[in-house]
């Protein structure tokens, strides 16, 4: 289901269409229980967006325990936006517990399925909005993206998904995973709604003080533009070792079909970029273990206060968090906490600060060479549920590819470019910062001259 | 055997400012019901974003200026993470690493024991840092509220060298720095309502020993005399320790003022690690040169300013502190500096009245007794034109013709005078009071009277 689809859809029987997929799928949290409005703006269509974005309808669990029944009395700047535009926020999507995950496993709400495969993974954080998008359940939603959990699950999915420049996209009410690197982008079924609900979403936001002020250009027009004579770099560090030789192959061969388009492809080299993945995932567990302090059950949530015979404050702490916390949400906090502390500080969370300005100087570099750089979005298709699920770090390795934009702040989408085994193989394109416009050109282009199914 | 003290100050000054120091939340709680002066934002929910308060970080720079600090262009807001359920987000927003200025000093002038000795000591200035203040936590019987009102109100903390040498110089450096801020107008600075807060590192060692004793903190000083209170007690303590062979211990102390006391609280080994990082959330602020400069320039009327310049004006410095003492000494050097030609000793005699007044004595020369009863009208507000006609006023020119006439309508009593009955004066003034009805001061009369007889 696209944008233009879904403005003539009928409202009850989109509900019990999504009430019946959910079933098998488990990739909504909260669904409405009746038809709500449409406004009459460009975007009048429903949706569902990813449970971390505080809502004033919905409860926002980010599918933890410790917020199963919490309730924002605000809502997000970028719910404000879209509902100015018409949109109808029809329920919220299934993730991995505070957005840390690659497969949706870690989901106090349960697993979500893969669409196109219900015995794989739909990817993370945002599965359930991938899996809505892919299954046809909404014509789009909303992610959000801190080392690829958008790009990762839609490129498993086979559907479009954009992490926008840091600071694009205003991040007020978004529940922070890691502050200095989430985004929320759009997740959709065509690079052209993807340009459209961007549009939409975006600009600076008086809320967040790193919302950047640039005016927000006119993606669907921009992205007609022709993409003869644009330099595509393919950076060679982002294939080969760790990716699957079958995805290498389907993205290669998307890249020789957009050479035939006119683009200009050049091998380049980013020297830092294998390290993006180390330094990622100290940078990203040092803010998780602060940003996820507040859920303590002292103001909201869980809370085994009072009534469970809590002696100190330190026992309802220690309860609360104990219980209302997930695994995967724990081991981020105590690999956070420890890179952080006195005596760790300088050798890990300052050095990989340093590491990731490296990094970025190596992109600032490049992209003085190139317009674009196109890469593979995730080393492999998507895996089997639960083939992970107990080894942490091959589930981070899933986002090889993907962490870098999130270091280096820039923009990067990921479209289907072919089958790989029956599989969506996910293409990358990272652009310069705010470079929306030329990245979503590169893939607009692809997409209407190919269909991905049959490659 | 003699010891030395040092002691250093940790103060925390709240600023005055409309709205919180990272919300719009108005940033006057007082008096106002518990946790109504609370938004989203300061209640720790999850999705909100700080925005620095522009006010707050002009103002924390201008008191640093006006320490004598070298400003830092770069200043950064960190983290401070401890778990705390006034401190609804898991940590506080300060600044670690990039303060707003460094290396200040503060000399300071102050009359006295004797009462007229002018002595002065410099106390230098470590650094002074924004941060954001926490909730109040009060303490029940058998449960702890919370109160958030308090909850984001910007705070300036100053840090001093150990330059102090005494209770009373800690609490002479505290009532400069109140009058500072108050002044600026920065600050309310109250420390009974906790707008000024103050903590103390204290040490000390036998006279001549240059290595510092163990220093202990003692905090909960909340008000100028709890301060001197506490730091004498707590020499006393260490003294008591050192002289019976015993060691003085690296802890944390609170002043009970019920019992005099300071009573442990903690000792240095359950000491937090605060886990300073970056506040990703926050741009860094960055100022100019020009900016600064312009700020100092507004910095005219500091109160070792307001002394110098009053001594100038030829009052001496015991009336210049007493003029201190009762908040009037701006008063007194903007009205000397707007008309030079006034006396000094009438505007120091008859503080807080505005330029008219003392140019009315000037020109009318009125009785002291007039003086006063004007004096007192206006400060109830009655206007001056309106004051001066409800009160029968006399000059000394008039007072002085009716002297004469009564001397001469009186001659008899004149000559018991001249001839030795001195008492008789008390006559001759009783006739003089009856003339001029009381617009005369008795005072005055009495030396006119005197002063003409031997004439």
């Amino acid at each position: 289901m696209n944008i233009a689809e879904a403005k003539t859809i009928d409202l009850k029987n989109f509900l019990k269409q999504a009430n019946d997929a959910n079933k098998e799928l488990n990739a909504l949290i909260s669904i409405a229980d009746k038809p709500g409005k449409l406004g009459s703006g460009e975007l009048a269509v429903p949706c569902f967006i990813k449970d971390n974005i505080v809502t004033l309808e919905y409860p926002t669990t980010c599918a933890s325990k410790i917020l199963e029944n919490f309730q924002s009395p605000y809502e997000a700047t970028v719910i404000t936006k879209l509902k100015a535009a018409g949109v109808w926020v029809a329920g919220k999507t299934n993730l991995d517990e505070f957005a840390l995950g690659a497969s949706n496993e870690n989901s106090a709400f349960g697993v979500v399925k893969n669409p196109i495969d219900k015995s794989r993974v739909p990817g993370g954080s945002s599965g359930g909005s991938t899996a809505a998008v892919a299954a046809g359940l909404t014509p789009f939603s909303l992610g959000s993206d801190t080392g690829g959990s958008i790009r990762q699950p839609a490129a498993f999915c086979g559907v479009v998904g954009l992490k926008p420049t840091y600071g694009r996209v205003s991040r007020y009410g978004l529940i922070a995973m890691a502050s200095s690197l989430d985004q929320i982008g759009p997740i959709t079924n065509t690079v052209e709604d993807c340009a459209q609900v961007l549009k939409i979403i975006s600009g600076v936001d008086p809320k967040d003080a790193t919302s950047l002020p640039v005016p927000v250009p006119d993606y669907p027009a921009e992205i007609k533009k022709d993409i003869k004579g644009l330099k595509i770099g393919v950076p060679k560090e982002f294939f080969g070792e760790g990716v699957d030789p079958a995805v290498d192959k389907k993205v290669k061969d998307a890249i020789a079909k957009i050479k035939e388009l006119g683009a200009v492809i050049i091998e380049v080299s980013l020297p830092t970029a294998p390290f993006a993945l180390a330094t990622y995932y100290i940078i990203q567990p040092a803010e998780v273990s602060s940003n996820l302090a507040r859920f303590d059950g002292v103001k909201y949530g869980l809370s085994l206060g009072a009534d469970d015979q809590i002696e100190t404050i330190e026992e309802l702490y220690k309860k609360t968090r104990a219980l209302g916390l997930g695994h995967e949400v724990k081991r981020r906090i105590m690999l956070g906490t420890y890179t952080t502390s006195a005596g760790f500080r300088e050798a890990y969370y300052d050095r990989a600060r340093k590491v990731a300005q490296l990094i970025k100087q190596d992109f600032d570099r490049v992209f003085k060479q190139v317009d674009v750089l196109i890469s593979p979005t995730t080393p492999t298709v998507a895996f089997k549920l639960g083939e992970r699920a107990n080894n942490p770090l091959a589930m981070y390795k899933a986002d090889l590819l993907t962490a870098p934009a999130n270091l280096v702040g820039i923009p990067a989408i990921s479209i289907p470019c072919g089958l790989a085994d029956g599989l969506p193989v996910g293409l990358q394109v990272m652009g310069p910062q705010l470079g929306e416009s030329v990245i979503m050109r590169v893939a607009h282009h692809f997409e209407k001259n190919y269909n991905w199914r049959e490659l | 055997m003699e010891y030395t003290s040092t002691i250093g100050l940790e103060i925390h000054t709240q600023l005055a400012t409309k709205s919180k120091m990272f919300c719009r939340c108005n940033n006057d709680a007082e008096d106002k019901a518990p946790n109504t002066v609370v938004c989203p934002l300061c209640m720790g929910f999850p999705g909100t974003l700080p925005v620095t308060n522009k006010q707050a970080v002009e103002w924390g720079t201008k008191v640093a200026l006006a320490l004598g600090c070298k400003i830092n262009l770069f200043q950064r807001f960190d983290r401070k993470n401890y778990f705390y359920p006034d401190l609804p987000k898991g940590y506080q927003i300060s600044q670690f690493f990039f303060p707003v200025g460094e290396n200040g000093k503060l000399l300071i002038d102050y009359l006295a024991d004797d009462k007229r000795t002018k002595k002065e000591f410099t106390v230098g200035i470590t650094r002074l840092h924004l941060e954001e203040d926490a909730g109040k936590s009060i303490h029940a019987s058998n449960a702890t509220l919370v109160d958030f009102n308090r909850c984001g109100t910007p705070l300036m903390e100053i840090v001093t060298e150990p330059d102090i040498t005494s209770p009373e110089e800690a609490r002479i450096f505290m009532q400069e720095l109140q009058r500072l801020v108050r002044l600026m107008g920065v600050s309310h600075a109250d420390m009974e309502k906790g707008h000024l807060r103050v903590d103390a590192n204290i040490s000390v060692r036998p006279k001549g020993q240059k290595e510092l004793g163990t220093k202990v903190e003692v905090k909960n000083l909340n008000s100028f005399k709890y301060l001197e209170q506490a730091l004498k007690f707590e020499i006393d303590r260490q003294i008591k320790i050192l002289e019976s062979g015993g060691v003085v211990e690296q802890e944390t102390r609170g002043w009970d003022s019920k019992t005099n006391t300071s009573i442990s609280q903690r000792s240095k080994e359950g000491s937090i690690d605060y886990r300073y990082f970056p506040e990703p959330d926050l741009p860094p602020v960055v100022l100019t040169e020009a900016e600064v400069n312009s700020w100092k320039k507004d910095l005219t009327m500091l109160p070792r300013e307001l002394r110098e310049k009053s001594e100038k004006f030829k009052l001496s410095y015991d009336r210049v502190t007493e003029l201190q003492g009762k908040d009037a000494l701006l008063g007194f050097v903007k009205l000397m500096e707007q008309d030079s030609s006034l006396d000094p000793k009438a505007v120091a005699n008859w503080p807080n009245a505005d330029l008219a007044f003392y140019q009315w004595i000037m020109k009318q020369e009125p009785t002291s007794a007039a003086i006063k009863q004007v004096y007192t009208a206006i400060n109830s507000g009655v206007k001056l034109t309106d004051a001066i006609k409800q009160i029968r006023t006399i000059s000394v020119g008039e007072l002085e013709s009716t002297i004469k006439t009564v001397l001469s309508e009186n001659a008899q009593a004149v000559a018991k005078h001249q001839a030795g009955e001195t008492k008789i004066i008390g006559f001759l003034i009783g006739q003089v009071m009856n003339k001029t009805k009381g617009s005369a001061d008795p005072d005055q009369i009495k030396d006119m009277v005197s002063r003409l007889l031997t004439k």
